[in-house]
């Protein structure tokens, strides 16, 4: 399997950004594709706390932290690497992966990359992907619509947002859906993984007693995210082999 | 009316046991009746939205009658659908009954049937009132009608403007009435509500689930 890179990030902060990792980590984890991922929030790292045990904080303007991400791909057992770019520092770090010889990598097949762009329902938000476009040319470019923490989103203009998107020929769209406000701050007090959460278990493993409404309307959005990233041809690619592998293991099964 | 007979009947198990949800917020409709056992919630809130179900889920050995106002319908069932509550019932050993109110209009029996639908496993019964007219009467509501209808209904029979003034009053109770065998009533007035209540429980027997949640 190729190495995968994936970055997640937004120059707009409180776009939710970190959810949207979150999410995506919670969903391979769920589909049993192993992630490593690194925490740009230097030194806080609020992913870092919902994923202590995959997750490293990092400083990405520090050549020692890039060299951890980039240079141990190939390597690394786990060939997922998720990157959650903290909040402004898009741009900046699409630079530098162009500068140093990142992207045009990825563009060669030395590894596949994603890039999630999580935009909020501002013109901000649609003007930072016409920024980017000339470092999204040839990776999987993604616009994560992201309603999950904003109630006003549907004041956003489609038409306009149509004509941005429509400018970038090779993005993908999703939609990261809402999630009740009280639901995802008893997760995020919590401190356990979407997951988790359902299975109403502590960090440390235990049973736990959260709400069982509040269990189900995370269960809900986690199904409704669930047919987001399957739609993403680059999250089928990283299914495919899986899916073999369960296919041989139920076929062992039968015989 | 129904869900007062519904609660009335449940108290009958004892006053302790049974739990109101009133979702008629401020004021309380249902809750007039049975204030020691009734709960007002603003189901618009996700507060009380939580309150409601996981009250059940946690506490599965009361019988629970939820009033829900019209308006209110859709997003309760909402709410039960997206958390898969039939799931969390039957895992608690709760089963449900969804007494739907319809009226003669074929919206009426449309959103009838979206509720069936969300309600998933729970028992739907719907609930006519001859009071208001047949939705029968209306070939396409009467199809529609019997597509929701499986193998429970109930019909409310028609009561005279003497008997909706006596049970208006918060002070009656139809299981103290039953109790006391009608007296102190005139005597048309007895055999009427005799009459309407054994209507009722007749065609509630028909069928019934008996598990300890009522909707």
């Amino acid at each position: 399997m190729k190495p995968l890179l994936i970055l997640v990030g937004a120059d707009k902060g409180g776009v939710g950004k970190t959810t949207t990792s979150r999410a995506l980590l919670d969903f391979l984890a769920r589909k049993n594709v192993l992630a490593r991922a690194f925490d740009t929030e230097n030194p806080r790292g609020t992913l870092h706390r919902f994923y202590p045990n995959i997750t490293e904080i990092i400083d990405l303007e520090e050549v020692r932290d890039q060299m951890k991400v980039l240079d141990t791909m190939q390597e690394a057992a786990v060939k997922v690497s998720v990157v959650d770019l903290k909040a402004g520092s898009m741009s900046r770090a699409l630079e530098t992966f162009e500068n140093i010889g990142v992207l045009e990598a990825a563009r060669s097949g030395d590894f596949d990359m994603a890039l999630f762009h999580v935009v909020g329902p501002s013109i901000a938000s649609l003007d930072e992907m016409g920024e980017i476009a000339q470092y999204t040319k040839g990776i999987s470019y993604i616009v994560a619509r992201n309603f999950i923490n904003e109630t006003n989103f549907f004041e956003w203009d489609e038409k306009t947002f149509k004509k941005y998107f429509a400018g970038l020929s090779n993005a993908r769209e999703i939609e990261i859906p809402k999630l009740n406000e009280m639901a995802y701050e008893q997760v995020d007090l919590a401190g356990v993984t979407f997951t988790d959460f359902i299975s109403n278990r502590k960090p440390n493993g235990r049973d736990a007693n959260y709400s069982f409404v509040l269990r189900g309307y995370v269960r809900k959005w986690i199904s409704d995210l669930n047919a987001e990233f399957e739609k993403l041809d680059v999250i089928k690619a990283l299914m495919a082999p899986q899916a073999s592998v369960e296919e041989d293991a139920s076929a062992g099964e039968d015989e | 009316m129904l869900a007062r007979i519904l609660a009335d009947a449940l108290s009958l198990a004892g006053e302790e046991r049974l739990r109101i949800f009133d979702t008629d917020f401020p004021d309380g409709g249902l809750a007039g009746y049975f204030p020691a056992s009734s709960r007002i919630v603003d189901f618009t809130r996700t507060g009380d939205r939580v309150l409601v179900f996981d009250t059940m889920v946690d506490e599965p050995d009361h019988d629970y009658v939820v009033d829900l106002q019209a308006n209110l319908l859709k997003p309760f069932f909402k709410v039960y659908s997206d958390i898969a509550f039939d799931e969390g019932a039957a895992a608690a050993g709760i089963a449900v009954s969804v007494y739907f109110m319809l009226d003669r209009t074929l919206t009426s029996v449309n959103a009838a049937a979206e509720i069936s639908r969300l309600a998933g496993s729970a028992s739907f019964v719907p609930v006519r009132n001859e009071a208001i007219g047949n939705i029968l009467a209306i070939p396409e509501g009467a199809r529609r009608y019997e597509a929701i209808r499986k193998n429970r209904e109930i019909m409310l029979p028609r009561l005279s403007v003497d008997a909706l003034n006596l049970i208006d009053d918060p002070q009656f109770s139809f299981s103290g009435f039953v109790a006391r065998n009608g007296e102190g009533y005139p005597l048309e007035l007895k055999i009427e509500l005799f009459q309407f209540l054994e209507t009722i429980y007749n065609q509630r027997r028909v069928d019934e689930a008996g598990g300890p949640v009522t909707l």
